[in-house]
């Protein structure tokens, strides 16, 4: 039982990151593989909080994702004024990724590559459902709102979009300042869970994971990159070996994704009650 | 009266190839122009200039007075100006209504917080758009269409659902680029009729880039032609097909058209 | 010492550049970001080290071989997983996540396959270091240095006096209309990929000479784009001159500030540029055609 609720645990984790990604990649269009850096920084945020000033964990939570949110304002900026494709952005971020990590390895109070030990243990089961709720409501609330429609819009024809008065830069900076939250959280939750974090734990590979999550889960959807997370998470665990070979299939779903399901899992829809009611009846 | 659009002088180059040069016109508030000239010409850049796609390299472009060439497309939309393009560009996995919507939400004056806690003010908001959209997808006869995917519609629905949605937007300004283009005979008289009932319903100006003769004489009080990126005429529609420049950009110089004709003679 | 830091900076930022081109050469033509870009420049570094050390081939015919490969390697990317995308006229997100794709499966296959050991190249020059006004300046970034002046020169010759080259740039300016000209555009994708492998390749070599190799040597790969982002995307005179700049002050950092915060450093150039210069130095904008 404890085996499965760490599984669920972690899994759960990976969750709140995908949700951010799924509202940056999956609903506004753009690519970034860096935000593993947000997670760090969430994480970091939240656990000095707790570990050097004792500070309660939903403080400490909360401080940690806006924290990711203002260091994405700040590198958003230059790289989403020009207005160009994603490009800009993505290869940015990509420098920024390794910035982080040499910035967490050698500043005083991350206390560089040992990192930090014997942070508070907080997450449990409860906090991690607790967490998912709330960021899927907000998601949800977001998204079908006239700010998430923009980012759909956007992701669809930016042309058009701006032609209809759906401001560009707004629109993907807001995009971006928002999954940094959410990676943030997700940051957060993983330090109190671990109890330590070091910066080479937040590598390209989170970034591969949660990435892949939101493509195989479906562009456009949020059920299914959550989905997604849960089986990307079980699977390796079940077939032990598969481990050394995770990340290889990894790549080869994205790519497979994209050449023959663009749409993922779940493209552009979503599991609902009402949609699984109405599956179950027409296999009846 | 002040006239609603007003060009002076306007340039635009590409990397050094002038596209249009010295452009200057009036367009008043209620009219209906023609903007017709050979491919390439400039007509569609000109719709990009007035709307902020591009950016004009030098000359002024005034909307009600005021200059609008330094601004950002989006803002122009909310000064009155809508615009439909040549190659449809609707959203297409979206619905038709969704794609209706998209044009209201400029409306829409709940922030963030409102959007997250779905507040009274934001589901008020919301329903009123809601039913906007539906209202004017009755009013363009879309109505049975509402939960269709935008690219599922038929090519003649696909251009009328765009005007609707450039129509959500409320403009004073309407820009229409080819939106006859493709289309058969009966199909050019029920846009034809579509636009003047549009102009007089919703009290607009309209520009039209079109290479239908028949739309054009039809619909526009006057018509101005442009050929390389040039003005080279003026003037009402009836008249304006007898502009020996007109002609000429079409046609080709006497000279050649003698040619033509002789071809043809001896065949 | 300033002469030394200028040459090593040299030496690196040559190697960045040639990085860059291939990169480059790809967004220039598709528009998008060719991510996998940095695999073929890990797989270069290997396949050099298979030549050079185990086979045993003199190095710079190794070097020959080894951009044939990568070369080949790169188009048949291009044939597998871009082509269908960009026939059915695919956004662009969907091609970037197809590289990354492609990018993740090769670096993680070389990790699972050959393992994470390193690899060090044999001493290829008969001296590691030269003695000029009195400053020890490495004999491997004069060589990288004049491989890519080489190299550059060639593309510069290739593109504007072959019929191949011709076509390359007629496609940059107007893909729709050199299709339309007869230019088989399949074909001409196909010969920019090559291209960009033969880069990729040349490039992994040098790299591998100069910090071995092993399989998330990827990263270091990622100063290609960084590279050609601080030249402006799409622009081969900004791709040189930015891997120029990034190799000169990432060294000048490391030899006068501290090499740990190179990284950093080189980052916050990125993101000064882009302030300043939204473009990059030399980006052109692209105005969409309505």
């Amino acid at each position: 039982m404890e085996y499965i609720s760490t599984i669920f645990i972690v899994a759960s984790i990976n969750v709140v990151a995908v949700i951010g990604m799924t509202i940056f990649t999956g609903f506004t269009g753009l690519f970034s593989f860096g935000h593993a850096a947000f997670i760090a920084i969430g994480a970091y945020g939240a656990a000095i909080l707790t570990y050097f000033y004792h500070f309660p964990f939903i403080l400490a939570l909360i401080f940690g994702s806006l924290l990711a949110g203002l260091i994405s304002l700040l590198v958003g900026y230059p790289t989403i004024k020009g207005n160009l494709g994603s490009d800009y952005l993505a290869v940015a971020l990509l420098g920024f990724g390794e910035a982080v990590r040499v910035i967490l390895e050698n500043l005083k109070i991350t206390q560089g590559a040992r990192g930090l030990p014997g942070i508070r243990i907080c997450c449990t089961v409860p906090v991690v459902i607790i967490a998912i709720i709330i960021s899927v409501l907000i998601a949800r609330n977001l998204i079908y709102s006239k700010y998430g429609r923009r980012m759909v819009e956007v992701r669809e024809d930016a042309v058009a979009a701006e032609m209809l008065g759906v401001p560009l830069f707004k629109t993907k900076y807001f995009s971006f300042f928002i999954s940094a939250i959410f990676c943030g959280l997700s940051g957060g939750l993983f330090a109190h869970y671990y109890g330590f974090i070091q910066p080479a734990m937040f590598t390209l590979e989170q970034s591969t994971q949660i990435l892949t999550s939101v493509v195989c889960g479906g562009i456009g959807s949020i059920t299914g990159p959550i989905v997604a997370t849960y089986i990307f998470v079980f699977i390796p665990e079940v077939f032990r070996f598969a481990k050394l070979w995770r990340l290889v299939f990894y790549g080869a779903a994205l790519v497979l994704t994209m050449i023959f399901r663009p749409s993922g899992l779940m493209g552009y829809k979503e599991i609902g009650f009402h949609s699984l009611v109405a599956k179950i009846k027409r296999v009846e | 009266m002040l006239p609603l659009l007003e060009l002076q002088q306007v340039e635009k180059t590409f990397g050094g190839i002038c596209a249009l040069s010295d452009i200057s016109f009036t367009v008043n508030k209620n009219e209906i122009i023609g903007l017709i000239g050979p491919n390439g010409a400039g007509k569609t850049t000109i719709f990009n200039l007035v709307t902020g796609a591009y950016n004009i390299s030098s000359g002024l472009i005034l909307l009600n007075g005021k200059p609008i060439n330094k601004k950002r497309p989006d803002q122009i939309v909310n000064l009155g100006v809508a615009r439909t393009f040549q190659n449809i560009r609707l959203f297409k996995k979206l619905t038709v209504l969704n794609n209706v919507k998209a044009s209201l939400y400029h409306k829409a004056k709940y922030n963030i917080f409102d959007a997250l806690l779905k507040t009274g003010n934001y589901k008020k908001l919301e329903k009123d758009i809601d039913e906007e959209a539906r209202i004017l997808l009755k009013q363009m006869e879309l109505d049975e269409y509402v939960e269709i995917q935008a690219d599922n519609l038929a090519y003649g629905l696909q251009r009328k659902l765009e005007i609707t949605r450039a129509l959500g937007l409320s403009p004073e300004l309407l820009l229409l680029d080819e939106p006859a283009a493709g289309m058969n005979p009966k199909e050019v008289i029920n846009i034809i009729d579509l636009i003047k009932k549009v102009h007089s319903e919703y009290r607009l100006t309209i520009i039209i880039i079109e290479h239908h003769m028949k739309v054009i004489t039809s619909l526009c009080s006057n018509v101005i032609v442009l050929n390389f990126g040039k003005k080279i005429a003026e003037g009402p529609a009836e008249e304006i097909h007898k502009n020996s420049k007109v002609i000429e950009a079409y046609l080709g110089n006497s000279t050649q058209k003698k040619k033509t004709e002789i071809a043809y003679a001896n065949n | 010492m300033f002469l030394q830091t200028l040459v090593t900076g040299l030496g690196i930022g040559s190697i960045y550049a040639l990085m860059a081109m291939g990169y480059c050469l790809v967004f220039s033509i598709l528009n998008f970001s060719n991510f996998a870009h940095g695999a073929m420049i890990m797989i270069g570094a290997y396949v050099g080290y298979l030549f050079c050390s185990i086979i045993g081939i003199p190095f710079f015919l190794s070097i020959i071989i080894t951009a044939v490969i990568t070369g080949i390697l790169s188009v048949i990317n291009e044939r597998l997983a871009y082509r269908s995308l960009r026939e059915r006229n695919a956004p662009s997100l969907y091609l970037i996540i197809t590289a990354m794709g492609i990018s993740i499966m090769l670096e993680n296959l070389v990790y699972s396959t050959i393992g994470s050991n390193f690899y060090a190249y044999p001493r290829v020059f008969s001296k590691n270091y030269l003695e000029i006004f009195s400053s020890t300046i490495g004999l491997i970034d004069i060589y990288s240095f004049f491989v890519s002046i080489i190299c550059i020169i060639l593309l510069h010759l290739f593109l504007n006096n072959s019929k191949i080259g011709m076509a390359i740039r007629a496609g940059v300016a107007d893909p729709i209309a050199t299709s339309l000209m007869g230019a088989n555009f399949n074909v001409l994708i196909r010969n920019v990929f090559f291209l960009s492998g033969i880069f990729a390749g040349i490039s992994g070599v040098f790299m591998g000479l100069r910090y071995m190799v092993y399989p998330q040597m990827g990263w270091i790969t990622n100063k290609a784009y960084i590279a050609a982002v601080i030249g402006g995307l799409g622009s081969l005179p900004g791709a040189i001159i930015g891997g120029f700049i990034l190799g000169i002050i990432e060294t000048i950092v490391s030899v006068y500030i501290s090499s740990v915060v190179r990284d950093v450093f080189s980052f916050s150039m990125l993101i000064l540029i882009l302030l300043l210069k939204p473009l990059g130095l030399f980006g052109i904008k692209y105005e969409e055609k309505m």
